[in-house]
Parts: C-alpha cells; sequence; structure tokens
C-alpha cells in the first residue's frame, strides 16, 4: 500500500465543539453550526479566528445544508477556499480537510455541521421513497432487508439487535449534550413491536437538531495550541455504487475493502484500537461493522453484543458518547468530537483509561458508503 | 461500429411499457450476454451499447425481505406488506412483493415465480408469488 499524504505531511484535529442535541425550536442550522465552532475555536486556543483558511460546510440530498460562503461572510472570514460536500457525513468532510491541508492548499480548516430538521427526536430517519410503487418507503429499510439476511445465514434470532440499542443508551447517560438519556432495557427492547421486521423503531435511529464543529491544522500550527493534537493517521474508503450487481450489496459488500485498506495503511489491527466508533443509522450495521473489521468473526456479533463487550467498561467500547443511537443524529460528527475527546482523556466519565489509538468506520446511503479513519494522540 | 446514437439515459420508460403489455422482459447485452436491471443504454460489464430485451424466465430467488408491521406512507397504510429484493434466474435483482404469502411464510433462498400485476393506484408492476406450482403467469 503506497504511503498516504498525511504520513509525511501530518495533519491534527486541534479543536471540537458540540451543542446539546435534540430540540432546539426556532434555531437556524447556521446559528446550531456557529454555537459549535465557537465552542471549537475556543477549545484550540485559536485567539485570532482569522487564521481558519478553510471552512467547509455540506449539502445534503434533501437540500438541506451549511452554504460555506454564506457561512464565512457570518463569520467574518474571507477563506483561502470553501466547499459543501455532497452527502457531507463526519468521515468525508475530516477527510476532505485533511487532503485541504496536507497538500498544502489551506493550514487550519473550520468543518461545520448542524441542522433543525422537523420532526426532531420524533421522525426517524432515513424518510424517503426508495421504491414507492412496491410500498419501499425510508432508507433505512434497506438495513433491514440485508438483517433478514444475515438471520437467515447465522441462524440469528429476533431481538439480538437488542443489546445494540442498549448499549447506546448506556454510553449516552454519559454524555452531556446527549438526546436520549433516558435508560431502556433490554426487556423494554422486546416489548417494542416491529416497525418493519425485523427491526423496532428503536433499531433505527431519529432524525434530531444539534451542531458540531471541528476544527483541523498543519502540525506545526497544531502543536502550538492549546490541546494535544490528535492526528489523522490513516483512511480508508470504498463505494458501492453497483449495488445489487455485487453479491450481498445489503450485508455491506465493500466495507471488508474499506476496513483492509486503513489497517493496511495504518499498520494496525483491530487489537491496536483502544476506542471504536461508528455512526450507525440502524442496530445492524453495528454488527456489520464489528465483524467486517475483524473485531469479531463473521455470525459473532450478536453474541459478541450481548457479552457486553461495546458497553461501558467492556472489551472495546463502541460510541463512548451514545453514537446515533444514543448522543444525537448528526451523520458522523459527534464520534469525531468523541474520538478527539477521548485521546486527550477529557472524557470523565466516559474515559476509555490510556485510549492512544481512535477509530471511526461509516456506512452510507443505501450501503453504497464505506469509509474508515484512525486517529492517534499527539 | 454503428454511428453513435440518441439515447435517453434510463431504459425505464421500455421497461414499462413491456409490463403493461404483461411481458416481464430484461435487457441483455448484444456483445457479453450479461443481463442488466434497472434498464440503462449501456452495460456495466462490457460497455456494450447493443442490447435486445428477452423474456425473463419468470424464475427467481428471495435475496433479501421484510414485512412493514406499521406502515410509513400513508399509500402504504394496509399492513402486514412485505418487500423482498428477489434475485432472478438470469442474474439482476428486482424490487418487488411476492403476493399469497402471509407473516412467516416467507424464507431467504425461497424460489418465486415472477408474474405481472397492477398497484392500487393501476400501474403495471413486476410482483412475484411464493406459490411456484401455480403457473398462471399470463
Amino acid at each position: 500500500m503506497p504511503k498516504q499524504i498525511w504520513t509525511e505531511h501530518p495533519v491534527a484535529i486541534v479543536g471540537v465543539g458540540a451543542t446539546q442535541q435534540g430540540l432546539h425550536p426556532g434555531r437556524s442550522s447556521y446559528q446550531l453550526g456557529i454555537e459549535a465552532l465557537q465552542l471549537a475555536i475556543a477549545d484550540a486556543g485559536l485567539e485570532d479566528k482569522r487564521r481558519i483558511d478553510g471552512v467547509l460546510g455540506f449539502q445534503m440530498a434533501d437540500g438541506l445544508g451549511i452554504d460555506a460562503m454564506v457561512l464565512s461572510r457570518y463569520l467574518g472570514l474571507n477563506p483561502k477556499v470553501t466547499g459543501a460536500l455532497d452527502y457531507g457525513t463526519g468521515g468525508f468532510t475530516t477527510q476532505y480537510a485533511a487532503n485541504l491541508i496536507a497538500t498544502g492548499a489551506c493550514s487550519v480548516v473550520a468543518c461545520i455541521f448542524a441542522r433543525n430538521p422537523t420532526d426532531a427526536m420524533e421522525a426517524i430517519s432515513g424518510e424517503f421513497p426508495v421504491d414507492p410503487d412496491h410500498g419501499l418507503f425510508n432508507g433505512n429499510v434497506g438495513a433491514a432487508l440485508g438483517w433478514s439476511r444475515y438471520m437467515s445465514r447465522y441462524n440469528c434470532p429476533d431481538g439480538a439487535l437488542g443489546p445494540v440499542v442498549v448499549s447506546a443508551r448506556r454510553h449516552a447517560q454519559h454524555s452531556d449534550i446527549a438526546a436520549w438519556k433516558t435508560p431502556l432495557t433490554f426487556d423494554e427492547y422486546m416489548e417494542q413491536p416491529h416497525l418493519v421486521w425485523p427491526f423496532r423503531e428503536l433499531d433505527i435511529c431519529k432524525v434530531t437538531a444539534g451542531g458540531a464543529a471541528i476544527i483541523m491544522a498543519r502540525a506545526d500550527i497544531a502543536a502550538d495550541l492549546a490541546k494535544r493534537p490528535v492526528y489523522l493517521h490513516a483512511v480508508g474508503r470504498q463505494q458501492a455504487p453497483r449495488m445489487f450487481e455485487n453479491d450481498d450489496h445489503l450485508l455491506c459488500f465493500g466495507m471488508k475493502d474499506a476496513a483492509d485498506q486503513v489497517f493496511d495503511a495504518a499498520g494496525m489491527a483491530p487489537t491496536d484500537i483502544d476506542v471504536l466508533h461508528m455512526s450507525e443509522a440502524s442496530s445492524a450495521s453495528v454488527i456489520h461493522t464489528l465483524e467486517n473489521y475483524g473485531f469479531c468473526g463473521a455470525g459473532e456479533g450478536p453474541d459478541f453484543v450481548k457479552s457486553g463487550a461495546i458497553d461501558p467498561g467492556g472489551e472495546i467500547p463502541v460510541n463512548t458518547s451514545g453514537g446515533q443511537l444514543g448522543e444525537g443524529y448528526l451523520l458522523g460528527w459527534l464520534h469525531h468530537v468523541e474520538i478527539v475527546r477521548q485521546l486527550r482523556q477529557e472524557a470523565g466519565s466516559r474515559q476509555v483509561p490510556n485510549a492512544e489509538v481512535g477509530q471511526y468506520c461509516a456506512t452510507g446511503r443505501y450501503r453504497e458508503d464505506f469509509l474508515s479513519s484512525i486517529y492517534v494522540r499527539g | 461500429m454503428s454511428a453513435p446514437r440518441a439515447i435517453s439515459e434510463s431504459q425505464d420508460v421500455q421497461y414499462r411499457a413491456f409490463l403493461a403489455n404483461y411481458e416481464v422482459k430484461m435487457q441483455q447485452c448484444t456483445s457479453c450476454k450479461v443481463f442488466r436491471h434497472p434498464a440503462r443504454w449501456i452495460c456495466p460489464e462490457c460497455l456494450g451499447q447493443g442490447w435486445e430485451w428477452i423474456d425473463l424466465s419468470l424464475n427467481g430467488e428471495i435475496e433479501y425481505f421484510v414485512w412493514y408491521i406499521q406502515p410509513l406512507d400513508p399509500s402504504f397504510s394496509d399492513v402486514p406488506y412485505n418487500v423482498a429484493i428477489v434475485r432472478v434466474e438470469e442474474g439482476p435483482c428486482i424490487t418487488t412483493n411476492v403476493l399469497g404469502a402471509a407473516m412467516g411464510e416467507l424464507s431467504i433462498g425461497q424460489p418465486v415465480r415472477l408474474e405481472v400485476g397492477r398497484s392500487a393506484s393501476g400501474k403495471p408492476l413486476l410482483f412475484c408469488r411464493s406459490d411456484v406450482s401455480t403457473l398462471d403467469a399470463k
């Protein structure tokens, strides 16, 4: 595997900020984004905001987004580069920011994501018609379709996903900003009727309002700022636009390639990871991620999560601030904020002892996008 | 090589026109003979731009399925109903509903038979039946 550019031109996350997640009646995504960015600027100790020379917003298929030119105007900045990635998840956007810095286009890049969807904390995510003629509504049903095949292949019972949801709520108890802090028992999970068999409503994350900001910088700048830098160490990416022309598309065909890439580039194995984060619009993607990235064997995910391995204090805690099923649904952005806090040993009651290496893994769209980043503390 | 012809990005209109006539056809590449679906103007295997519409065998197998227990859209309020991804014998997958099956009667790998039916709004659509012994395709 050729060296990745940040191996020779290191890029660090130097500041993070996140608002309360859940409900923000009447506040715009720009207000929430700027609140998060001000927290990130203070966190980084970036005394002069004009040192930010790159500003990245995002653009979603539903038209929601943050226009980085408008945002820069609000912020009183004239950046060298502005941009908004289509489907700007936390992983895609931070990798783009790192590219801008490693190639020398920018020195300090602010990445901002915020939204205030209608029906926050009420509506399940993924609400778009995939095939309305046949009644296939909601993108997360792709994950439910995949789970039916998984259950058949591994003779896996109903309820196997319950420990994932319960664990997310356990982690969220320790987050100061989580939307979903009410504890949940496995029995309460099982009592909930199915929504789209084999999923219960609790298996799909709900939309939430909130903002997050991440500031990335070149290593020499990072060294002079307030906090210990957290370096981007390696990335892996694999897309699967051929969809059903691939075998096992809805069992996350492609995720294994992203895993091989990121571990090869990092020179690491799953045993090197201290803190594991994954974007999970549905509980099933946690099982697929654990298996495809090698944290447990194929078909072993349900027993692995049932054992408490991903819980607070477990063998490999997953989504230590609650993730999208517990803290809030910001498309992987809150996971990055939390990885940084863990690697700085700032996570309070959530802290994984001596966490030095953090990994983020993502599944996107209709199981067409896979991405992983590994971060190390400086 | 023939001159490039004007094409539409999707060939869905043609596919649906066959369905409206109770014909279940799929595109087959004239160069490499691979079937493709959804319909399009170029072969994803060999990039050939020629195709023929071939009658399907009507045999398929359930690759994935779900049951909507609670309605997610007012246009499909009659629950429970299933949605399945079926791999047809010729290779590609289709999204469909398996008719005539109650909850608990579907399984992965189950053989199904394709047939043309009509949606609630009267649109001709491709469905499947789990009772493969009933060969009543029009």
